[in-house]
């Protein structure tokens, strides 16, 4: 029997919702002094106009994961959505880090693969910057 | 054999009400659509702002509350959409 590992409608909302407070986090610090001054600002404004599409393809595709570590991929969801709504009510600054940002892109990246493996990795990647900032 | 009376004029005001309440329903529906049908010709100007800041604004800066507005409204579209004609 096949088991559904696949995250609900109601999961793929919380998600997005999510990636959208990360993002609106990094267009905050890019619209004040502090971000115009920052050195990375040309690379962190392209980062975000790239999040910015590539959350909206997600909340419009329903994730279909298949394949051995379907289960993995889902845990590897959860717990970057567990570890993003912690870090962005403790840490202000967190989306602002040029290396934080570019993995949370490889991780939607992969999420609209669908390929579990890369969901795997590109999140286990996500959690470890999120707590290593 | 027995025949089956019907009292219509008990059971007409019934029926009347029972299907202004579906009308109403309907009308529900049909608003909805049309309300979400209203916000996708709007999300398409919204996309036309993007595309054009796109090629005009030579910037990240700029481009990007164009990108942002875009995908804002967009999903909220496509909520709508999907909400007024579920599957």
């Amino acid at each position: 029997m096949a088991i559904d590992v696949n995250p609900t409608e109601d999961e793929m909302d919380e998600l997005h919702d999510e990636l959208k407070a990360f993002e609106a986090q990094l267009a905050n610090y890019l619209s004040s002094e502090a971000g115009e001054k920052d050195p990375n600002y040309t690379s962190l404004t392209k980062m975000d106009i790239q999040l910015n599409l590539q959350i909206y393809n997600l909340s419009i595709n329903q994730l279909q994961l298949a394949g051995e570590n379907s289960g993995a991929a889902v845990d590897a969801i959860n717990s970057a959505i567990n570890n993003l709504k912690e870090v962005i009510a403790v840490k202000a600054k967190i989306a602002t880090d040029l290396g934080v940002a570019q993995s949370a892109i490889s991780f939607v990246t992969a999420l609209l693969s669908g390929n579990p493996s890369s969901i795997v990795n590109a999140g286990g990647t996500f959690v470890s910057k999120l707590k290593a900032t | 054999m027995n025949l089956v009376s019907h009292e219509y004029k008990d059971t007409e005001p019934v029926a009347v009400a029972e299907l202004s309440i579906r009308l109403k329903g309907n009308t529900q529906v049909s608003n909805d659509q049309k309300a979400s049908i209203k916000q996708y010709i709007a999300v398409l100007d919204s996309m036309s702002n993007a595309f054009d800041a796109a090629t005009e604004k030579p910037t990240a800066k700029e481009l990007l509350p164009d990108v942002r507005d875009f995908a804002k409204q967009a999903r909220n579209v496509y909520q709508s959409l999907a909400k007024a004609f579920p599957k």
